[in-house]
């Protein structure tokens, strides 16, 4: 006897649903042989999206998994009363997990290993120059204290924009940064509940991590610097300025995707 | 580049003009770079204005025509035109009056948001056709 042959025939008969059927019974019945139907019927989107960032130095079958998670995120957010394709609202979604999977990454674009080595060492040295200069120091001051060119430390600089740090949040054992964070958190507790409550950039600041709001907060709403803040959190500057990108460009990402969609909306609507 | 520390001193504005494409942010900031480190800004200021010139351009169509920098330190002050920006959603957000001091203190986290906090000024200025420049004041710190 086959135990899974009602499955199995069930999964038969739901390829002949159109994809709102498929979606109807998703959302309103729970059937989740109808969600995979729909993650099958969609992979190719998946699959054709993954290969635009085939030369970007990624295995496109990790891009194809990391696509199909924006998949299911879009199957399982989307709002059959917006009266949308699915496949318009599911593109942004797929596209957005996959840039952030190029951020989360690390190094974005190809960057000699000699200049991240670079960054890595002038990131100390800025560190270091930061307390004991007790501001931001200048690119002159970072050359003499690395014993390298003000140009080679512009070129560093500036090959360090092309790295996104990897999120503290998910262990990265490595990171010297992160000690202490959730006690630095409680303190701004309060602070940060005053931010939320009054729902600056809500929904999307709720995408981002509770030290990448605060940080937007403190730079963007309190007009802390960027030296300021990262005192105030306990990381260094570069890693603030790392996070601020990180979370600009997340809310931005967010935003993309809620235009396309309500854009899509309209249009349906009409 | 040349030896930036032997030129110190205050010199004419630095021009870039380059095609509109993915890359010329990265072309961008080392001319960004190059300027600060002439002039002794620190480098967290520094950061704050290649954020507003990645702001300004992460709203920007990723081709077609041309994007001028214009840089220049005087008195003090690092100066900064981006010119050829073309984004009607940009220039609607930084419009005069776009939004009421009161609203803006509860207000959104956009593109004049975040060049309010990192530059001590900005304006816009309309170029004949569909292009706009954007202009960015940053005082050096003593």
């Amino acid at each position: 006897m086959d135990p899974y042959g009602g499955a199995r025939q069930h999964l038969g008969s739901l390829g002949a649903l159109t994809e709102q059927e498929l979606l109807r019974r998703l959302k309103e019945a729970g059937d989740q042989a109808a969600r995979e139907e729909l993650i099958t019927r969609y992979l190719p989107l998946v699959k054709s999206l993954a290969r635009r960032f085939a030369s970007r130095g990624q295995p496109v079958e990790d891009l194809v998994q990391v696509g199909a998670i924006g998949l299911i995120k879009a199957i399982d957010r989307f709002d059959l009363s917006r009266g949308v394709e699915l496949s318009t609202y599911a593109t942004p979604t797929i596209l957005g997990e996959i840039k952030r999977y190029f951020r989360d990454k690390g190094w974005a674009v190809k960057v000699p290993r000699a200049l991240q080595d670079l960054n890595v060492r002038l990131t100390r040295v800025l560190e270091q120059l930061t307390v004991d200069l007790r501001r931001s120091p200048t690119i002159a001051e970072i050359a003499e204290a690395a014993e390298l060119t003000e140009e080679e430390v512009v070129e560093a600089l500036e090959s360090g924009r092309a790295y996104s740090s990897v999120s503290i949040f998910t262990g990265g054992g490595e990171d010297e940064e992160s000690g202490g964070l959730l006690d630095t958190l409680g303190a701004e507790e309060e602070a940060y509940e005053i931010f939320e409550q009054r729902r600056l950039l809500a929904p999307a600041m709720e995408r981002l991590e509770p030290r990448e709001r605060l940080i937007l907060h403190l730079r963007f709403f309190e007009g802390m610097t960027q030296t300021e803040v990262a005192a105030r959190v306990g990381i260094s500057q570069m890693h603030v300025s790392r996070l601020i990108r990180k979370s600009i460009d997340n809310l931005r990402q967010f935003m993309e995707e809620e235009t396309s969609s309500h854009q899509a909306g309209k249009r349906g609507e009409g | 580049m040349g030896n930036l520390s032997e030129t110190r001193e205050e010199t004419g504005p630095v021009r870039l003009r380059t095609p509109r494409s993915p890359g010329c942010l990265r072309v961008m900031r080392v001319v960004l770079g190059g300027v600060a480190s002439r002039h002794d800004l620190p480098v967290d200021a520094l950061d704050d204005i290649d954020l507003a010139v990645e702001t300004l351009l992460a709203g920007e169509p990723p081709a077609g025509g041309h994007l001028e920098l214009t840089v220049n330190v005087t008195q003090g002050t690092y100066r900064l035109c981006l010119a050829g920006l073309r984004s009607q959603a940009t220039r609607k957000m930084l419009a005069p009056g776009s939004a009421s001091p009161q609203l803006r203190n509860g207000g959104p986290l956009d593109v004049r948001r975040i060049l309010e906090s990192l530059v001590d000024s900005f304006s816009v200025e309309e170029r004949p056709g569909d292009t706009f420049t954007v202009c960015l004041e940053k005082r050096v710190p003593k």
